[in-house]
Formats: C-alpha cells, structure tokens, sequence
C-alpha cells in the first residue's frame, strides 16, 4: 500500500506571511488538526497543528503582558512565526509503512505529501487508522520490535 | 498456519500517569506538564472514574472567576462507574480527542509565576469538578483493527485499556502508527 492509496487530497494551506489565527479559524471550521504552510512560490515550508496553536495560546496568556498585548500577540503573529519547520515531508510512492515510521520517529501526526515541488496532499494518523481498520487479521506484527 | 492476531494488550502502553479525584487542578497540572502529557485517566480506588486533561484545567482557569466566592461550589463527586461512550453522543472529551500537545515546558514556565490570581486558584480546586466522566475505551484482547476502528469512528486519538473495569494500559493513535511502521503493509 502507498501513500497515495491513504492520503487525503483536499488540503488546506496558509501562506506563511498569513496571519497564524487565520489557521486556527480554517481548522475549527473544516474540522481539521494540520494546515500546510507554503511559501509565495506554494512550496511546503512547515505544518502548523492545533499543538502550535496552543502553545502560541499559552504564551499570549503569559502574566507578565498586559491583556490587550496579550490579544495583539495571537492575532497578528504571523503564520511562520508559530509553525513547526522545515516541513518533513514525503512522496506519495512511498510505503504506508515507510510514512508510519517516519511520523512515529518525528513524532509528527501528519506528513505533507509532495511531488516534486508540489503539494498533493496530506497523510495523517487518522488515514492510517481508517487503513488499519480495513487490515485483515496477521496483517500487523505481535508487538513491538525489541530495543536496539 | 494460525494466524498472529495483533492484540491491544501487545501495543499499548502500561505506564500510565493517573491522577485522584481530588488532587488539586494545580498539583495537577504540575504533573501533566512535567511528565509531558495532555491528560490523564482518573482513579479512585482501582476504579477509573473519569478523565482529564491540560485543556479542561486550563478552560476551568478561563472560564471562572479569577477571585472565587467564599464558597467556591465545591461539589462532592460521587464514585460511579464512567458513562461508556456511543457513536453520537457529545463531542469527546478532550483527553481523548486532543493532540497531546508536547507542551509541558511552556505550561511549567507559565506557573512558574506562582503569584497570579489564576494559579492560586488552581489550587482551590480539584480534578472532580472539571474531569468528564465519559470514557472511551477498549479491551486488552481487542484487536488493534477493532480499536482503530472505534478511534475512527468516534474521532480520537487514544482509548483507555479497561479489563474489568480496572486500568491496564493506554493506547493511542501512535501505538497504532507504530504497529504499522514496523508491519508490513
């Protein structure tokens, strides 16, 4: 099975000059937990997740700001500066497997998936679930390889 | 040839952080962040009566008034068993739907301003009045197929491990990603 079998090809992306809470708003409204960042060029630069989000949120909370310094802080950083990058990205005629253990060993729950240059989709940890789900039984190992 | 059926008990975790019902929000949050964790199954007894997470503390801090009355309303939590989650019901907690955010350490620097307002009333607070009391969970001879369809279906990310009623592991949508990264597929 390939990446390009799983992946999800409707793909939301923010240009990295945007405003980051622009990423947060697409993400409540398509119900979605990663939006690619891409250069003037639409080249994946980075992924920004709810996690980013979050951690912009909590240090737009830090007490030592005033409250309305607090809210000019999450609404005018722009996207690049909360997104997590370089993106590490992958091929669609990649092995599903191949795309697991990557995203298990970055510790990522989504890889952009590009050809070339170009942004053709995503692979998150739900599309390899939904794969799973469809697996017949002795399709996966009895349990984790030992510790090198 | 017998098939090998990859079981929930061979992937998921076991060492699995628990918090008591009344433990203060602070003392709990302390723990969440320094262990790097997201959440945390509710225990009293051997009974698991609930979930947490960093968010539902963090929202309990936002949503209440930064000087609580006298009487704060601390309600007594009564020991029944968690509601079980079905398809349908109201969105899932966030302990099961949340990327666990990586976050600890900006949470931890954030406390670390102990004289706010917002942290002392953490800790007039405790884990019973902002946990929820609907689990999702799975059984260790489940198969992993059948936990990653339940995590599909109910869009989250990781499952409490019951056996009788009692905690035995933790699993999450990146055990899952594991098991397939060291497959075959």
């Amino acid at each position: 099975m390939r990446v390009r079998d799983i992946m999800t090809t409707k793909v939301f992306t923010i240009r990295s000059d945007k405003k980051a809470f622009v990423a947060k708003e697409i993400m409540e409204w398509a119900h979605i937990r990663h939006v690619s960042v891409v250069d003037a060029g639409n080249r994946v630069v980075g992924v920004i997740s709810n996690r980013d989000i979050l951690r912009a949120s909590l240090s737009a909370l830090d007490t030592r700001f005033a409250e309305a310094e607090r809210r000019q802080h999450l609404t005018s950083a722009p996207a690049i500066a909360i997104m997590h990058g370089p993106a590490r990205t992958i091929g669609p005629d990649a092995s599903v497997q191949e795309a697991a253990a990557l995203m298990r060993r970055l510790k990522v729950g989504c890889l952009p998936v590009v050809e070339g240059d170009c942004l053709i989709g995503i692979v998150t940890e739900h599309d390899v679930l939904g794969l799973v789900e469809r697996l017949p039984p002795g399709a996966l190992p009895s349990g984790p390889a030992p510790a090198p | 040839m017998e098939v090998i059926v990859s079981k929930v008990r061979d992937w998921m975790s076991t060492d699995v952080v628990t918090v008591a019902p009344d433990l203060t929000l602070r003392s709990a949050a302390e723990l969440l962040a320094t262990r790097h964790i997201g959440g945390a199954p509710v225990v009293a007894g051997s009974r698991v009566v609930g979930v947490v997470s960093m968010s539902d503390v963090l929202s309990f801090e936002a949503s209440t008034p930064v000087v609580p009355a006298a009487d704060s309303g601390r309600s007594e939590w009564e020991l029944e068993p968690p509601e079980e989650w079905r398809e349908g019901d109201e969105a899932p907690a966030a302990f099961f739907s949340d990327v666990w955010p990586d976050a600890g350490a900006d949470v931890l620097e954030r406390f670390e301003q102990t004289g706010s307002p917002e942290w002392d009333l953490l800790a007039e607070h405790t884990v019973a009045e902002t946990m929820s009391r609907r689990v999702a969970a799975v059984g260790p001879e489940k198969s992993i197929q059948a936990a990653a369809r339940l995590m599909t279906r109910l869009k989250i990310h990781r499952l409490l491990v019951l056996e009788r009623g009692k905690l035995v592991g933790l699993l999450s949508a990146s055990d899952i990603v594991r098991a397939v990264g060291e497959g075959r597929t």
